[in-house]
């Protein structure tokens, strides 16, 4: 089921509208896209050999920024009518440079996104977030209503709360999900409409509780954490006889932790800074000032909660803030949990 | 003069560790500098290498708090607070310039193993592991314009165990972005203060915005002077005084090393005597390699282009108020021409262009860095689009392992080949 969805995805499972739009970073609040009526769809570099990003970007720029304009220039992306780019990082924002210049898709908007979390950060980034609802709006020709946030904001939230039961069956001693599947269920739930993802969702977790095939009980297991991660990496860790138990990565678990006590308090006050504060609230990425801090602390946790028995660290190459995170990271965690 | 030979002649050619972290060294090397004086042609430049050894010999000397900065970070309040600024990429760019970086970058590798990333950087790590530079009392960074120094800094903050503090500048959000820089900045300036317990005075702030005040109107002068007719000082020393620009924003003596480079151009000019002979007027972009090496001479003195113009010594930014000095701050630091979408650097250079007369442009495509690098395509078309030729020269500022000085020449060569036949 897991592959039939992702090929789906694959194959143009949007290509019957041009309501897609596309975003790239973990910190844009794709309830934003989706308020408005139109469909987010995570880009991910796909792992494709890059060919004609070159003639835009510099050689030594991270496979996420030149894979996904690669993918947009040779077309790769045929369903989508737009795209929000995050500036995680001055690599992003040359994404988006080069996506204005490059590629004609029709709505491309830039935004910002602050690297700490404060009040007055959380207060600046629910400014932005008006900023990028209205040119959504304008663009696309809708009016967004309140309750039009909401209602995205909690298919959202339903979403993030079945992905974290998911992974809390990984806990066990014999997990029922491999690394590779949860990876394409959060793949799933970061392109396909989650008022259509959820009740399949559903049945996906009760089909592997029922069933209660372990993915393979007695393997090493194994932690990969760092920047944004290739499926292909995971695969080639389980297909040497690991087993990955938990991605700490903004395409696994990054995507949907941290963000759930916010939900309960939805309903009330401006949704756009509730947004800004979730985000900015959740778990770091490297890109954040001071995460290594936080994050060295939270991969110990990580690794605990999920019975590692090794840590895989994984940076894409150019990826300064990850490639500078690594050494702060391994000395911290390194000591305290002796066997890694 | 040779600053750099200077300094490893009189140290005895053993630039070990004790070496230069001693004070007295400094006062040693100033005293010598004093007899030199004669033989700067820039009087301005003598000064500032004063000042900068005299700022060294306080951050060894320890008596002022010492606060490393990253380049960007405005330091007018740093030098309200009377404390040292010290900045680890400047740091990198001087063990270049004295044949160290090899044995930091080298250092650095092995701790944190990658060449993919900035050596500025590395060569910063590299010396702060085998402790060569002066301990800071606490560090202030930016996010804007460079993603690896926010990153340097808390791997330096982690090995010193001081104090850091994190300034988020966006590269867009209109007034919104004012208040939020603004914000950051007050609090930073507060807790530093407290911290450090040297007291921040309306009046001290005050002062040192008028400073930056009235150093950027000399650097407007100076740069009224370039754009005439006569190009009268070397681009590789023009691109020296990014010192002040990256540390000593504030600071009096900026004042009066400005002054002095303005009376300097203005004596030049009016003997009608010219530094460089100038056949092609270019543009220069990005920075240039500190460690010892021969292109700026052959581009200047064997090709006849003279660097007209740097793009870091523009000045961007409005006066700064001292009656609202967090704001205006907050602006200066966002009006940086290259923070944000790549539009505004390109409007930045097509302005150079006109305005000093460009015959080519020249990027210093120095290795690791995105920001800078990322805008090449972009930047080329535009210039194409106005007829200016664009040269994009491979290489790195502080690492010298792989310099190949032959390739590069051939290259600056070719190009002015290009601008003649235009
Ligand atoms: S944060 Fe790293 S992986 Fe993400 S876009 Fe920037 S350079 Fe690429
Ligand atoms: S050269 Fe670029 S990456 Fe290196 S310190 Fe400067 S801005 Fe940062």
């Amino acid at each position: 089921m897991v592959e039939a969805q992702e090929t789906n995805a694959k194959e143009g499972y949007f290509a019957s509208d041009n309501f897609t739009v596309g975003w790239t970073c973990s910190y844009i609040p794709e309830e934003i896209i989706a308020a408005a009526g139109l469909k987010p769809y995570r880009l991910v570099a796909d792992g494709t050999k890059v060919t004609r990003a070159d003639a835009c970007l510099p050689g030594n720029f991270c496979a996420q920024v030149t894979g996904c304009l690669d993918a947009g220039l040779a077309g790769r992306y045929p369903y989508l009518s737009g795209v929000v780019i995050g500036f995680s990082c001055n690599a992003a924002v040359h994404l988006y440079n080069a996506w204005r210049r490059c590629i004609t898709h029709g709505f491309v908007y830039g935004l910002e996104l602050p690297r700490r979390d404060t009040p007055e950060a959380r207060k600046f980034f629910s400014k932005n977030l008006g900023h990028l609802l209205l040119a959504l709006e304008q663009h696309y020709g809708r009016r967004v209503s309140q309750e039009d946030l909401w209602r995205a904001i909690a298919e959202t939230a339903e979403t993030r709360r079945l992905l974290r039961h998911l992974y809390h069956l990984r806990r066990e001693a014999r997990p029922l999900v491999s690394g590779s599947e949860a990876m394409a269920l959060v793949r799933m739930a970061a392109t396909i409409p989650k008022n259509e993802l959820n009740p399949d969702l559903v049945r996906i977790i009760d089909n592997l509780t029922a069933k209660k095939e372990t993915a393979g009980g007695s393997r090493p297991r194994i932690l990969v954490t760092g920047g944004i991660l290739p499926p292909a990496l995971v695969e080639l860790i389980e297909e040497c006889g690991g087993l990955v138990v938990c991605e700490d990565a903004c395409n696994g678990l990054r995507y949907f932790t941290g963000m759930e006590n916010t939900g309960d308090t939805w309903e009330s006050g401006d949704p756009l800074l509730k947004l800004a504060t979730a985000y900015l609230g959740k778990p770091p990425c490297p890109r954040m000032s001071r995460a290594a801090e936080t994050r060295s602390a939270e991969l110990i946790k990580l690794a605990r909660e999920y019975r590692a028995d090794g840590v895989v660290y994984y940076s894409l190459k150019f990826c300064d803030v990850n490639l500078y995170e690594f050494p702060l990271l391994k000395k911290t965690w390194v000591k305290p949990v002796s066997r890694f | 003069m040779d600053f750099y030979r200077l300094v490893k002649e009189k140290m005895g050619g053993d630039l070990g560790r004790h070496v230069l972290r001693s004070p007295l060294s400094y006062n040693i090397l100033k005293a010598l500098l004093v007899k030199s004086r004669h033989q700067y042609s820039l009087q301005a430049v003598w000064m500032m290498n004063r000042y900068a050894l005299e700022q060294t010999r306080r951050a060894y000397l320890r008596r002022d708090p010492v606060i490393w900065n990253s380049v960007f970070f405005p330091t007018e309040i740093l030098h309200a607070l009377k404390a040292v600024p010290f900045a680890p990429e400047v740091g990198a760019a001087v063990a270049a310039g004295l044949g160290l970086a090899t044995k930091f970058l080298g250092r650095a590798e092995q701790y944190w193993s990658t060449r993919d990333t900035c050596s500025f950087h590395r060569c910063a790590m590299g010396s702060v592991l085998e402790e060569y530079l002066p301990a800071p009392d606490a560090l202030v960074y930016s996010s804007h314009l460079c993603d690896g120094a926010p990153k340097l800094f808390e791997h330096v903050a982690a090995f010193y165990k001081k104090p850091v503090f994190f300034l988020d500048v966006p590269g867009t959000g209109g007034d919104a972005a004012v208040d939020y820089v603004a914000g950051q900045l007050e609090e930073i300036a507060g807790r530093l203060s407290h911290r450090l317990g040297r007291p921040l005075t309306r009046d001290n702030l005050a002062r040192a915005l008028e400073n930056s005040n009235q150093a950027r109107e000399y650097m407007l002068k100076i740069n009224e002077l370039r754009r005439a007719t006569f190009v009268n000082v070397p681009g590789s020393q023009a691109l020296n005084f990014v010192y002040l620009l990256f540390t000593a924003q504030g600071a009096p003596e900026t004042v009066q090393i400005y002054r002095q480079f303005y009376r300097d151009l203005e004596g030049l000019a009016g003997r009608g005597d010219r530094a460089v002979p100038e056949r092609r007027r270019l543009l220069w972009l990005h920075l240039k390699p500190y460690y010892r090496n021969g292109l700026m001479e052959y581009l200047e003195n064997r090709l006849g282009a003279a660097l007209a113009c740097e793009e870091m010594n523009h000045v961007y930014w409005e006066p700064l108020d001292p009656e609202r000095p967090y704001e205006s701050l907050a602006r200066k630091a966002l009006s940086h021409f290259a923070l944000g979408p790549v539009e505004r650097r390109i409007e930045t250079l097509l302005q150079l262009v006109r305005l000093y007369r460009i015959d080519g442009v020249v990027h210093f495509t120095h290795w690791g860095c995105r920001q800078s690098n990322g805008g090449l395509r972009p930047i080329k078309e535009a210039l194409r689009s106005a007829g200016v030729p664009f040269l994009s020269l491979d290489g790195d500022c502080v690492d010298g392992r792989n310099y190949g000085e032959g390739q590069l020449l051939a290259r600056l060569e070719g190009f002015i080949e290009m601008i003649d036949a235009k």
